[in-house]
Protein backbone atom coordinates (compact mmCIF):
# COMPACT_ATOMS: atom_id res chain seq x y z
CA UNK A 1 0.00 0.00 0.00
CA UNK A 2 1.32 3.42 -0.73
CA UNK A 3 0.34 4.57 -4.21
CA UNK A 4 -2.85 6.24 -5.31
CA UNK A 5 -3.51 3.27 -7.60
CA UNK A 6 -3.38 0.90 -4.65
CA UNK A 7 -5.87 3.03 -2.76
CA UNK A 8 -8.30 3.25 -5.65
CA UNK A 9 -8.03 -0.48 -6.25
CA UNK A 10 -8.60 -1.20 -2.57
CA UNK A 11 -11.75 0.93 -2.30
CA UNK A 12 -13.10 0.00 -5.72
CA UNK A 13 -12.72 -3.69 -4.95
CA UNK A 14 -14.13 -3.52 -1.45
CA UNK A 15 -15.12 -5.86 0.10
CA UNK A 16 -12.12 -7.62 -1.42
CA UNK A 17 -12.46 -11.36 -0.83
CA UNK A 18 -14.97 -10.98 1.98
CA UNK A 19 -17.88 -13.41 2.03
CA UNK A 20 -19.28 -12.97 5.53
CA UNK A 21 -18.82 -10.77 8.55
CA UNK A 22 -20.04 -10.46 12.10
CA UNK A 23 -19.36 -7.75 14.62
CA UNK A 24 -20.54 -4.65 16.45
CA UNK A 25 -21.01 -1.11 15.21
CA UNK A 26 -21.19 2.05 17.26
CA UNK A 27 -23.13 4.88 15.66
CA UNK A 28 -23.08 8.31 17.28
CA UNK A 29 -25.17 11.20 16.01
CA UNK A 30 -25.29 14.83 17.04
CA UNK A 31 -28.75 15.81 15.82
CA UNK A 32 -28.43 19.57 15.44
CA UNK A 33 -25.08 19.32 13.65
CA UNK A 34 -26.34 16.48 11.47
CA UNK A 35 -29.32 18.61 10.49
CA UNK A 36 -26.92 21.40 9.51
CA UNK A 37 -24.77 18.93 7.55
CA UNK A 38 -27.77 17.61 5.64
CA UNK A 39 -28.88 21.16 4.87
CA UNK A 40 -25.40 22.12 3.67
CA UNK A 41 -25.19 19.18 1.29
CA UNK A 42 -28.74 19.51 -0.03
CA UNK A 43 -28.30 23.24 -0.64
CA UNK A 44 -25.23 22.43 -2.64
CA UNK A 45 -27.08 20.07 -4.95
CA UNK A 46 -30.07 22.40 -5.18
CA UNK A 47 -32.34 19.86 -3.56
CA UNK A 48 -35.11 20.14 -1.00
CA UNK A 49 -34.60 17.56 1.72
CA UNK A 50 -35.78 17.61 5.31
CA UNK A 51 -33.84 16.17 8.25
CA UNK A 52 -36.02 13.98 10.41
CA UNK A 53 -35.20 11.92 13.46
CA UNK A 54 -37.34 8.98 14.45
CA UNK A 55 -38.03 8.71 18.13
CA UNK A 56 -39.27 5.80 20.20
CA UNK A 57 -39.85 5.65 23.90
CA UNK A 58 -38.51 8.94 25.20
CA UNK A 59 -37.37 12.47 24.56
CA UNK A 60 -34.67 13.04 21.99
CA UNK A 61 -31.41 14.19 23.50
CA UNK A 62 -28.70 16.30 21.93
CA UNK A 63 -26.95 13.15 20.74
CA UNK A 64 -27.82 9.51 20.16
CA UNK A 65 -25.65 6.45 20.74
CA UNK A 66 -26.61 3.24 19.01
CA UNK A 67 -24.83 -0.08 19.45
CA UNK A 68 -25.64 -2.55 16.72
CA UNK A 69 -24.91 -6.25 16.45
CA UNK A 70 -24.39 -7.09 12.82
CA UNK A 71 -24.06 -10.18 10.63
CA UNK A 72 -23.59 -10.28 6.89
CA UNK A 73 -23.47 -12.96 4.21
CA UNK A 74 -22.82 -11.47 0.82
CA UNK A 75 -24.39 -10.64 -1.46
CA UNK A 76 -27.80 -9.96 0.03
CA UNK A 77 -28.33 -11.32 3.52
CA UNK A 78 -27.81 -9.20 6.59
CA UNK A 79 -28.91 -8.61 10.16
CA UNK A 80 -28.53 -5.38 12.13
CA UNK A 81 -30.10 -5.09 15.54
CA UNK A 82 -29.99 -2.60 18.39
CA UNK A 83 -32.37 -1.53 21.13
CA UNK A 84 -33.99 0.87 18.67
CA UNK A 85 -33.68 -0.85 15.32
CA UNK A 86 -34.22 -4.14 13.50
CA UNK A 87 -33.03 -4.57 9.92
CA UNK A 88 -32.96 -8.15 8.69
CA UNK A 89 -32.88 -9.45 5.13
CA UNK A 90 -32.92 -13.16 4.24
CA UNK A 91 -32.17 -12.51 0.59
CA UNK A 92 -35.75 -12.01 -0.56
CA UNK A 93 -37.70 -10.44 2.30
CA UNK A 94 -36.58 -7.57 4.47
CA UNK A 95 -37.87 -6.73 7.93
CA UNK A 96 -37.17 -3.18 9.01
CA UNK A 97 -38.31 -1.06 11.92
CA UNK A 98 -38.35 -0.68 15.69
CA UNK A 99 -38.10 -3.89 17.74
CA UNK A 100 -41.76 -3.48 18.67
CA UNK A 101 -43.10 -2.58 15.23
CA UNK A 102 -41.67 -4.11 12.07
CA UNK A 103 -42.47 -3.53 8.42
CA UNK A 104 -42.07 -6.44 6.03
CA UNK A 105 -40.80 -5.53 2.56
CA UNK A 106 -41.07 -7.97 -0.29
CA UNK A 107 -40.01 -5.65 -3.08
CA UNK A 108 -36.75 -6.66 -4.67
CA UNK A 109 -35.27 -3.20 -4.55
CA UNK A 110 -33.69 -3.51 -1.08
CA UNK A 111 -29.96 -3.83 -1.41
CA UNK A 112 -27.13 -3.88 1.05
CA UNK A 113 -26.02 -0.52 -0.30
CA UNK A 114 -29.18 1.03 1.20
CA UNK A 115 -28.15 0.11 4.73
CA UNK A 116 -25.72 1.64 7.21
CA UNK A 117 -23.77 -1.59 6.97
CA UNK A 118 -23.61 -1.47 3.19
CA UNK A 119 -22.04 1.98 3.20
CA UNK A 120 -19.21 0.56 5.29
CA UNK A 121 -18.86 -2.67 3.30
CA UNK A 122 -19.07 -1.24 -0.22
CA UNK A 123 -17.62 2.29 0.05
CA UNK A 124 -16.65 2.36 -3.62
CA UNK A 125 -20.29 2.50 -4.66
CA UNK A 126 -20.71 5.69 -2.64
CA UNK A 127 -17.38 7.41 -3.12
CA UNK A 128 -16.18 6.70 -6.63
CA UNK A 129 -17.49 8.90 -9.36
CA UNK A 130 -17.72 11.74 -6.89
CA UNK A 131 -14.14 12.04 -5.71
CA UNK A 132 -10.64 12.73 -6.83
CA UNK A 133 -7.87 11.46 -4.59
CA UNK A 134 -4.51 13.01 -3.83
CA UNK A 135 -1.33 11.08 -3.23
CA UNK A 136 -1.19 8.90 -0.11
CA UNK A 137 1.38 9.75 2.55
CA UNK A 138 2.50 8.10 5.74
CA UNK A 139 0.92 9.49 8.87
CA UNK A 140 -0.28 8.79 12.38
CA UNK A 141 -3.87 9.08 13.52
CA UNK A 142 -5.03 8.41 17.05
CA UNK A 143 -1.66 6.91 17.89
CA UNK A 144 -1.70 4.43 15.02
CA UNK A 145 0.52 4.51 11.98
CA UNK A 146 -1.39 4.65 8.72
CA UNK A 147 -1.38 5.99 5.20
CA UNK A 148 -3.38 9.19 4.73
CA UNK A 149 -4.83 10.70 1.58
CA UNK A 150 -6.83 13.83 0.87
CA UNK A 151 -9.86 13.65 -1.42
CA UNK A 152 -11.97 16.34 -3.02
CA UNK A 153 -15.09 16.55 -5.12
CA UNK A 154 -14.47 15.48 -8.70
CA UNK A 155 -14.91 18.21 -11.29
CA UNK A 156 -17.57 17.42 -13.85
CA UNK A 157 -19.39 19.15 -16.71
CA UNK A 158 -22.26 20.03 -14.41
CA UNK A 159 -21.78 21.47 -10.97
CA UNK A 160 -18.17 22.42 -11.46
CA UNK A 161 -16.78 24.38 -8.60
CA UNK A 162 -15.16 27.58 -9.69
CA UNK A 163 -13.27 30.18 -7.75
CA UNK A 164 -13.76 33.86 -8.35
CA UNK A 165 -10.79 35.94 -7.35
CA UNK B 1 -5.59 3.66 5.41
CA UNK B 2 -7.23 6.97 6.22
CA UNK B 3 -8.84 9.34 3.74
CA UNK B 4 -10.16 12.85 4.39
CA UNK B 5 -12.44 14.86 2.15
CA UNK B 6 -14.73 17.86 2.13
CA UNK B 7 -18.07 17.74 0.31
CA UNK B 8 -20.65 20.49 0.45
CA UNK B 9 -19.17 22.07 3.56
CA UNK B 10 -19.01 18.78 5.43
CA UNK B 11 -15.64 17.15 6.21
CA UNK B 12 -15.44 13.38 6.12
CA UNK B 13 -12.69 11.15 7.43
CA UNK B 14 -12.68 7.44 6.60
CA UNK B 15 -10.51 4.67 7.99
CA UNK B 16 -10.29 1.80 5.50
CA UNK B 17 -9.18 -1.72 6.33
CA UNK B 18 -6.00 -2.23 4.29
CA UNK B 19 -6.90 -5.85 3.47
CA UNK B 20 -10.59 -5.76 2.52
CA UNK B 21 -11.13 -2.04 1.88
CA UNK B 22 -14.20 -1.90 4.12
CA UNK B 23 -14.72 1.24 6.20
CA UNK B 24 -13.78 0.63 9.82
CA UNK B 25 -14.59 4.15 10.98
CA UNK B 26 -16.20 7.27 9.53
CA UNK B 27 -16.34 10.70 11.12
CA UNK B 28 -18.35 13.57 9.68
CA UNK B 29 -17.61 17.13 10.82
CA UNK B 30 -19.36 20.39 10.19
CA UNK B 31 -17.79 23.61 11.35
CA UNK B 32 -14.93 21.55 12.78
CA UNK B 33 -17.26 19.69 15.17
CA UNK B 34 -18.30 16.04 14.76
CA UNK B 35 -21.86 15.52 13.60
CA UNK B 36 -21.74 11.73 13.20
CA UNK B 37 -19.40 8.85 13.93
CA UNK B 38 -19.84 5.27 12.75
CA UNK B 39 -17.29 2.60 13.56
CA UNK B 40 -16.82 -1.09 13.95
CA UNK B 41 -16.04 -1.71 17.60
CA UNK B 42 -15.63 -5.41 16.87
CA UNK B 43 -15.39 -7.28 13.59
CA UNK B 44 -14.81 -10.85 12.43
CA UNK B 45 -14.04 -11.45 8.78
CA UNK B 46 -15.47 -14.56 7.10
CA UNK B 47 -16.87 -16.38 10.13
CA UNK B 48 -19.28 -19.24 9.64
CA UNK B 49 -22.85 -17.93 9.47
CA UNK B 50 -26.07 -19.93 9.30
CA UNK B 51 -29.37 -19.33 7.51
CA UNK B 52 -30.94 -18.85 10.91
CA UNK B 53 -28.79 -15.76 11.44
CA UNK B 54 -30.83 -14.05 8.74
CA UNK B 55 -34.27 -15.29 9.65
CA UNK B 56 -36.75 -13.01 11.33
CA UNK B 57 -38.64 -14.65 14.17
CA UNK B 58 -40.85 -12.08 15.89
CA UNK B 59 -41.24 -12.38 19.62
CA UNK B 60 -44.74 -12.20 21.10
CA UNK B 61 -46.14 -8.68 21.19
CA UNK B 62 -44.22 -7.41 18.20
CA UNK B 63 -46.35 -5.90 15.45
CA UNK B 64 -45.32 -6.99 11.96
CA UNK B 65 -47.04 -5.32 9.02
CA UNK B 66 -46.61 -5.77 5.31
CA UNK B 67 -45.53 -2.59 3.57
CA UNK B 68 -48.39 -2.90 1.12
CA UNK B 69 -50.88 -2.80 4.00
CA UNK B 70 -49.26 0.35 5.38
CA UNK B 71 -49.42 1.99 1.98
CA UNK B 72 -53.09 1.14 1.55
CA UNK B 73 -53.82 2.58 4.99
CA UNK B 74 -51.96 5.76 4.07
CA UNK B 75 -53.91 6.08 0.84
CA UNK B 76 -57.16 5.61 2.73
CA UNK B 77 -56.18 8.27 5.28
CA UNK B 78 -55.60 10.77 2.48
CA UNK B 79 -58.76 9.86 0.65
CA UNK B 80 -56.86 8.58 -2.37
CA UNK B 81 -58.89 6.43 -4.73
CA UNK B 82 -57.00 3.23 -5.51
CA UNK B 83 -59.50 1.99 -8.10
CA UNK B 84 -57.59 0.48 -10.97
CA UNK B 85 -54.39 0.19 -8.91
CA UNK B 86 -52.85 -3.26 -8.42
CA UNK B 87 -53.24 -3.61 -4.67
CA UNK B 88 -50.69 -6.41 -4.56
CA UNK B 89 -48.03 -4.14 -5.99
CA UNK B 90 -46.46 -1.74 -3.44
CA UNK B 91 -44.83 0.25 -6.25
CA UNK B 92 -48.19 0.89 -7.91
CA UNK B 93 -49.77 2.06 -4.64
CA UNK B 94 -46.73 4.18 -3.85
CA UNK B 95 -46.93 5.82 -7.25
CA UNK B 96 -50.64 6.53 -6.84
CA UNK B 97 -49.97 8.23 -3.50
CA UNK B 98 -47.06 10.26 -4.83
CA UNK B 99 -48.99 11.35 -7.90
CA UNK B 100 -51.81 12.62 -5.71
CA UNK B 101 -49.82 14.19 -2.86
CA UNK B 102 -46.80 15.60 -4.64
CA UNK B 103 -47.97 16.55 -8.07
CA UNK B 104 -47.62 20.25 -7.27
CA UNK B 105 -44.08 19.94 -5.88
CA UNK B 106 -41.65 19.44 -8.75
CA UNK B 107 -38.32 17.84 -8.06
CA UNK B 108 -35.19 19.97 -8.59
CA UNK B 109 -34.58 18.11 -11.85
CA UNK B 110 -38.12 18.71 -13.01
CA UNK B 111 -37.82 22.39 -12.06
CA UNK B 112 -34.65 22.75 -14.08
CA UNK B 113 -36.22 20.94 -17.05
CA UNK B 114 -39.17 23.33 -16.90
CA UNK B 115 -36.84 26.32 -16.74
CA UNK B 116 -34.89 25.03 -19.73
CA UNK B 117 -38.06 24.32 -21.70
CA UNK B 118 -39.04 27.98 -21.47
CA UNK B 119 -36.09 28.92 -23.67
CA UNK B 120 -36.57 28.00 -27.29
CA UNK B 121 -33.43 27.97 -29.44
CA UNK B 122 -33.56 30.36 -32.36
CA UNK B 123 -30.53 28.87 -34.06
CA UNK B 124 -28.14 25.99 -34.01
CA UNK B 125 -25.78 25.47 -31.09
CA UNK B 126 -22.11 26.28 -31.66
CA UNK B 127 -20.31 23.90 -33.97
CA UNK B 128 -17.92 23.02 -31.16
CA UNK B 129 -20.52 22.74 -28.41
CA UNK B 130 -18.34 21.05 -25.82
CA UNK B 131 -15.61 23.63 -26.29
CA UNK B 132 -18.15 26.46 -26.05
CA UNK B 133 -19.53 24.99 -22.84
CA UNK B 134 -16.03 24.74 -21.42
CA UNK B 135 -15.36 28.34 -22.41
CA UNK B 136 -18.53 29.47 -20.63
CA UNK B 137 -17.51 27.56 -17.54
CA UNK B 138 -14.09 29.18 -17.75
CA UNK B 139 -15.68 32.62 -17.89
CA UNK B 140 -17.75 31.96 -14.77
CA UNK B 141 -14.76 30.25 -13.14
CA UNK B 142 -12.63 33.31 -13.71
CA UNK B 143 -15.10 36.09 -13.19
CA UNK B 144 -12.50 38.15 -11.36
CA UNK B 145 -9.86 37.94 -14.12
CA UNK B 146 -8.78 41.52 -14.89
CA UNK B 147 -7.18 43.23 -17.83
CA UNK B 148 -3.88 45.01 -17.34
CA UNK B 149 -5.80 48.28 -16.91
CA UNK B 150 -7.13 46.88 -13.59
CA UNK B 151 -10.60 48.20 -14.33
CA UNK B 152 -11.91 45.69 -16.87
CA UNK B 153 -13.25 42.21 -16.21
CA UNK B 154 -12.07 40.35 -19.29
CA UNK B 155 -14.60 37.53 -19.02
CA UNK B 156 -17.64 39.81 -18.81
CA UNK B 157 -19.45 41.44 -21.73
CA UNK B 158 -18.71 45.18 -21.64
CA UNK B 159 -16.58 44.48 -18.60
CA UNK B 160 -14.83 47.85 -18.48
CA UNK B 161 -15.26 49.53 -15.10
CA UNK B 162 -16.62 46.42 -13.38
CA UNK B 163 -13.61 45.55 -11.21
CA UNK B 164 -14.63 48.06 -8.56
CA UNK B 165 -18.26 46.92 -8.31
CA UNK B 166 -17.13 43.27 -8.11
CA UNK B 167 -14.74 44.04 -5.25
CA UNK B 168 -17.43 46.04 -3.47
CA UNK B 169 -19.84 43.14 -3.81
CA UNK B 170 -17.31 40.59 -2.57
CA UNK B 171 -16.81 42.62 0.61
CA UNK B 172 -20.51 42.31 1.30
CA UNK B 173 -20.74 38.54 0.92
CA UNK B 174 -20.90 36.99 4.41
CA UNK B 175 -17.92 34.74 5.03
CA UNK B 176 -16.18 35.62 1.76
CA UNK B 177 -13.34 37.41 3.56
CA UNK B 178 -12.07 34.03 4.80
CA UNK B 179 -13.23 31.88 1.90
CA UNK B 180 -13.69 33.57 -1.49
CA UNK B 181 -17.02 33.13 -3.20
CA UNK B 182 -17.16 30.65 -6.05
CA UNK B 183 -19.41 30.50 -9.07
CA UNK B 184 -20.77 27.09 -10.02
CA UNK B 185 -22.19 26.48 -13.50
CA UNK B 186 -25.15 24.15 -13.02
CA UNK B 187 -26.30 23.89 -16.63
CA UNK B 188 -26.08 25.53 -20.04
CA UNK B 189 -28.57 25.71 -22.94
CA UNK B 190 -27.50 27.24 -26.23
CA UNK B 191 -30.07 29.45 -27.93
CA UNK B 192 -27.98 30.12 -31.01
CA UNK B 193 -24.30 29.86 -31.96
CA UNK B 194 -23.35 32.95 -29.96
CA UNK B 195 -25.77 33.01 -27.01
CA UNK B 196 -26.61 30.63 -24.16
CA UNK B 197 -28.72 30.54 -21.04
CA UNK B 198 -26.63 29.59 -18.01
CA UNK B 199 -27.91 28.37 -14.65
CA UNK B 200 -25.37 29.13 -11.95
CA UNK B 201 -24.92 29.30 -8.19
CA UNK B 202 -22.74 31.11 -5.67
CA UNK B 203 -20.96 29.09 -3.04
CA UNK B 204 -18.90 30.20 -0.06
CA UNK B 205 -16.98 27.62 1.97
CA UNK B 206 -19.03 24.78 0.54
CA UNK B 207 -22.37 26.45 1.22
CA UNK B 208 -24.68 27.61 -1.54
CA UNK B 209 -26.41 30.94 -1.22
CA UNK B 210 -30.16 30.25 -1.30
CA UNK B 211 -30.79 33.45 -3.26
CA UNK B 212 -28.27 32.59 -5.96
CA UNK B 213 -28.83 28.86 -6.28
CA UNK B 214 -29.62 27.80 -9.83
CA UNK B 215 -29.92 31.46 -10.88
CA UNK B 216 -30.58 32.08 -14.54
CA UNK B 217 -28.14 34.18 -16.55
CA UNK B 218 -26.70 34.57 -20.02
CA UNK B 219 -23.41 34.02 -21.79
CA UNK B 220 -22.60 35.56 -25.15
CA UNK B 221 -19.83 35.06 -27.67
CA UNK B 222 -18.08 38.27 -28.59
CA UNK B 223 -15.21 38.32 -31.07
CA UNK B 224 -14.64 34.60 -30.65
CA UNK B 225 -14.70 34.58 -26.83
CA UNK B 226 -17.51 33.45 -24.56
CA UNK B 227 -18.30 36.07 -21.92
CA UNK B 228 -20.72 36.39 -19.03
CA UNK B 229 -23.60 38.62 -20.11
CA UNK B 230 -23.45 42.15 -18.73
CA UNK B 231 -27.02 41.92 -17.44
CA UNK B 232 -26.13 38.70 -15.61
CA UNK B 233 -23.36 40.45 -13.69
CA UNK B 234 -25.66 43.38 -12.95
CA UNK B 235 -28.20 40.91 -11.59
CA UNK B 236 -25.60 39.02 -9.53
CA UNK B 237 -23.93 42.06 -7.98
CA UNK B 238 -27.38 43.51 -7.32
CA UNK B 239 -27.87 40.84 -4.67
CA UNK B 240 -25.05 42.55 -2.74
CA UNK B 241 -26.65 45.95 -3.27
CA UNK B 242 -23.98 47.04 -5.73
CA UNK B 243 -25.05 48.92 -8.85
CA UNK B 244 -23.24 48.15 -12.10
CA UNK B 245 -22.60 50.96 -14.59
CA UNK B 246 -24.41 50.73 -17.88
CA UNK B 247 -22.40 49.15 -20.71
CA UNK B 248 -22.86 52.44 -22.57
CA UNK B 249 -21.20 54.53 -19.84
Amino acid sequence: MGSKGDLLELIDGSPNGLSSLTGSIWKWTHHERSRRAVEAVTRRINANVSYATSLFGGPLGETTDEHLRVALALPNRWRMESTSRVDVCDGSTRWLGHPGHITEFTRNEATLADTDLGILIEPGKHLFGALEFGDPAEGEIAGRECMTVEASKRRSSVGIRHHAS
Amino acid sequence: MMSAMRIGGVDHTYWFDAATGIVLRHVGLIGGEPCSITEFTEVRIDPLVADLDFAFLPVPGVIVERQVDQLMRMAEAHGIDLAGVDLADPDAIDQAINTRLRHEQPTPDARLRAQKAKHVPVGDPPAEEAAARAAIEYAFDNLGEADTDDVTLVNVQSGRGLIGPLRDAQKRVPGAADSPASLIVDDVKFLRPDEAVVWYSVEVDGQRFPMVNGREGRAVEVAGRWLIGHATIADLLGFAGVAVPSPDD
